[in-house]
């Protein structure tokens, strides 16, 4: 069996040290507390901080991604579905001609991704969209949308992307 | 039968007890200085990932914001020059503008435009065009 006997801080022990150790001992968990603390503090900051980083990071990326394609795509266009002045679309299909031949191009949300069908050919060019609308005003395509992170609501990009159609 | 006891006692050094205290304290520093060093770099690091982050929105949505006025200029009626274009409506914090000018020597019926974009008052990018009067 074990027990534990309290030092006597005040009397002077066999070597003539006095008993400072508890005293010593307090100091030194309070300094390391206020220290663990604070690294604890900016850890947790520093942990919010590369998650709204990385959202941040992921919504320009879709931003730069989709407007890339739909710019590409309408500017190769000679035709569309959309009527002009006919009011905002959730859906929008875009043909143009090469020398392979007409080539149709459809673009529609697709479990939260915008997607883009050419010639049979699906891929999804931006995740967590929403709000996709396009317009017509005579020879003018107006697509808006918002690209919002998948981890983070609060950030989002607001988008309404001008494209002239066959302009390219 | 006694009972073996634990006392908590300061460790006896090899050192006088003068020397001892003052190793403590240059301990103390040490570990300060240590700590708040890597304090500092943390700081740092995050401080720099923001700022990339930032700009990285900021030219995101400027490119997008350039794209979407240059059509709306190319899909406009001709505006003679120093006349200007409609401009798309920004998101908070930013604004658009636009020039003409004429090219050097110029047919009238051509004309650069440049496309302005300022975040909270600073330019972030700038890009023009040529339009034709056709």
């Amino acid at each position: 069996m074990i027990s534990i006997t309290k030092t006597n801080a005040r009397k002077k022990d066999r070597s003539g040290e006095r008993g400072l150790f508890l005293l010593e001992f307090a100091v030194a968990v309070g300094f390391m507390g206020v220290l663990g603390s604070l690294v604890i503090s900016m850890l947790a900051q520093g942990w919010e901080l590369n998650a709204r980083n990385a959202a941040i990071m992921d919504v320009a990326v879709g931003t730069s991604t989709s407007t890339t394609w739909l710019v590409q795509d309408i500017h190769l266009a000679t035709d569309t579905n959309l009527p002009d002045g006919g009011g905002a679309q959730a859906t929008a299909q875009f043909t143009w001609t090469d020398s392979g031949g007409a080539h149709v191009c459809d673009f529609a949300m697709v479990s939260g991704e915008l997607s883009r069908t050419c010639d049979a050919s699906t891929v999804s060019i931006a995740r967590s969209i929403e709000n996709l609308t396009f317009e017509r005003t005579g020879e003018l395509i107006t697509i808006s949308y918002d690209v919002v992170s998948a981890d983070r609501a609060d950030i989002s990009d607001s988008i309404a992307l001008n494209v002239a159609l066959g302009a390219g | 039968m006694s009972l073996p006891t634990l006392s908590i006692r300061k460790m006896k050094s090899p050192r006088s007890d003068r020397s001892e205290r003052g190793f403590v304290m240059i301990e103390m520093m040490l570990a300060v200085a240590i700590v708040g060093t890597a304090m500092l770099a943390v700081v740092t690091a995050f401080s720099s990932a923001s700022k990339t982050a930032q700009f990285v929105d900021e030219a995101s949505t400027a490119q997008w914001l350039s794209t979407s006025q240059m059509e709306l200029v190319r899909a406009a009626a001709f505006v003679a020059t120093p006349g200007i274009y409609a401009t798309v409506t920004p998101p908070a914090g930013y604004v658009i503008t636009n020039a003409t000018s004429d090219v050097v020597g110029g047919d009238p019926n051509i004309q650069i435009v440049a496309v302005t974009i300022t975040q909270d008052g600073d330019t972030v990018f700038e890009a023009s065009t040529m339009k034709v009067n056709r």
